[in-house]
């Protein structure tokens, strides 16, 4: 069998950032991403309807797309994504295309029965927030 | 303000029946070549036996409830002012091609801070077996009360 999981919980260490994961956007992640959900929210994949009759400063990312890439950061680090039990976040700051998003993550604490706990979130190169208050759970043998 | 009294109002159930490609698409979506996404025969060599849904995949079958929240003609939230505030998933289980989700939700809470409006949804997602395979929490937020 191969194993998905080559992470030990007795290896991890509170205080520990998990490996980040950095992505520019580009619109077509937004169309392609539409398609995949079923969100086809014109504020998404309509510079027009964006700019015009949302009065966004272009189209912005799925606040789903951003946490789908937030989910993807831990389970990189994971390694088996049966392993993420629990995952949450507040979608803060709006992503246009050439953003470049940045996904983190920090162990906060180890609970019993093999359970970790992360902060997680997301923000641009500059600093500011795009997911913020995020918090996952992960099992580890 | 929206009206407390939808508190509780219920949705589904809905049957969602999950595809290979599917499950596929919404990965290569989200970025991620992970082979326990997409390949079979790999797949094969692991505990799965099959392709696993990604998890966030959850936001295609354990939210479409939410969606009807916000299109429900009794309730009328102001779409122009609503955004998708925060997002929670618990998994319970992984999904595999041609599982039969079937998801029932409620609306979990309404509540106010300053001239904010609070919606919650709350789904949650069983598969054929009647194993449970996700509770996902929505919380949608209406500028301007």
């Amino acid at each position: 069998m191969a194993e998905l999981c080559e992470l030990k919980y007795d290896d991890v260490q509170v205080g520990q950032e998990i490996p980040s994961f950095s992505h520019q956007f580009d619109r077509m992640d937004a169309v392609i991403y539409a398609g995949a959900s079923g969100d086809f929210n014109p504020i998404h994949t309509n510079p027009f309807f964006a700019k015009d009759v949302a009065m966004l400063p272009d189209v912005i990312a799925h606040g789903l797309f951003n946490m789908a890439l937030l989910g993807k950061t831990v389970v990189d680090w994971i390694g088996d994504p049966g392993y993420l039990k629990k995952l949450s976040c507040q979608f803060r700051g709006m992503v246009i295309p050439g953003d470049t998003v940045i996904f983190k993550g920090k162990v906060r604490e180890k609970l019993e029965g093999n359970l970790v706990v992360l902060d997680v979130w997301a923000e641009k190169a500059d600093g500011s927030i795009v997911l913020k208050g995020g918090e996952a759970t992960v099992f580890l043998p | 303000m929206v009206d407390h009294k939808w508190i509780g109002k219920t949705y589904g159930p809905l049957k969602y029946e999950i595809g290979r490609e599917k499950m596929r698409e919404y990965a290569a979506a989200a970025k991620d070549n992970r082979p326990i996404y997409h390949d079979e025969e790999f797949a094969k060599t692991t505990k799965y036996g099959d392709i696993i849904g990604m998890p966030n995949f959850a936001a295609v079958y354990a939210l479409r409830g939410a969606g009807m929240v916000l299109l429900d003609q009794e309730i009328k939230l102001n779409l122009a002012m609503l955004v998708h505030g925060a997002q929670e998933f618990e998994w319970f289980t992984v999904v595999k091609p041609n599982d039969v989700i079937t998801e029932t939700g409620k609306i979990a809470d309404i509540y106010e801070k300053g001239n904010l409006d609070f919606v919650v949804y709350e789904g949650e997602a069983r598969n054929q077996n009647d194993e449970l395979v996700c509770r996902a929490r929505a919380t949608f937020v209406i500028r301007g009360g």
